[in-house]
């Protein structure tokens, strides 16, 4: 398969490769089929690239390596919904967001993480009820920052 | 929209499986004690708005990746 993207150009994927989020990612319920490309030269980061909208890339990160306490605990509800039996399929992700072009800025949404079955390549965007995360924890900065829902 | 008023300890019904209780009342704020079955989610709505806000502010990640690549020395 073919994709024309607004940040990698032409890229050649297989439908195996597809990361599929049946319900979306809120604000984004329309796409559906990602592909995850790998941050080049940083194993922390990863792209999440949208299959039916070129233009439309997340950048990710593994949340333990910045935040080691970081900790969520996955209801039956998902586990069923994507299918997990075992801890060892679970992945989580964590989606930044760079504010202008400060890259020292970045910060990272640890109340609505992604979480994938790398079995059967299912993710949902899932949302803690828990007071200790917001959607803005600064991923190279010591100094803490309020966000909503904190 | 259906407005009712509760007392502390008095329950709501809805659908016949999701109970809402008044726990608590102190100053402006009201603690909620909620028995809904597993596959119901209750969520605050402005976590929900926030992680959408969130999520729509991600997108805008600048496209230069050469300026991305200064991530490279900022690993912790």
């Amino acid at each position: 398969m073919q994709l024309d993207t607004s940040r990698f150009g032409q890229i050649q994927y297989g439908v195996e490769e597809l990361t599929v989020f049946r319900e979306g990612l809120l604000g984004f319920e329309h796409l559906k089929n990602f592909l995850l490309i790998p941050f080049e030269g940083n194993p922390a980061f990863f792209w999440l690239q949208s299959v039916e909208d070129g233009r439309i890339a997340f950048l990710i990160t593994d949340p333990f390596w910045f935040f080691p306490d970081y900790g969520l605990e996955i209801d039956e509800e998902l586990k069923g919904n994507l299918q997990i039996t075992e801890r060892k399929q679970v992945v989580v992700y964590t989606i930044c967001t760079v504010p202008g072009t400060n890259i020292k800025a970045m910060t990272a949404n640890l109340v609505g993480p992604l979480v994938i079955n790398v079995d059967n390549r299912q993710g949902a965007q899932y949302i803690l009820n828990d007071y200790k995360y917001h959607t803005k924890h600064n991923l190279f900065q010591e100094t803490p920052e309020t966000g909503v829902g904190s | 929209m259906l407005v009712l008023t509760r007392k502390i300890n008095e329950t709501l019904i809805i659908d016949n499986q999701i109970k809402i209780t008044v726990a608590a009342v102190e100053g402006d704020k009201v603690k909620l004690a909620i028995d809904a079955p597993k596959n119901i989610p209750v969520l605050r709505q402005e976590i929900f708005e926030a992680v959408k806000e969130a999520n729509e502010a991600a997108v805008n990640v600048m496209m230069d990746l050469e300026g991305l690549s200064q991530l490279k020395d900022l690993l912790p």
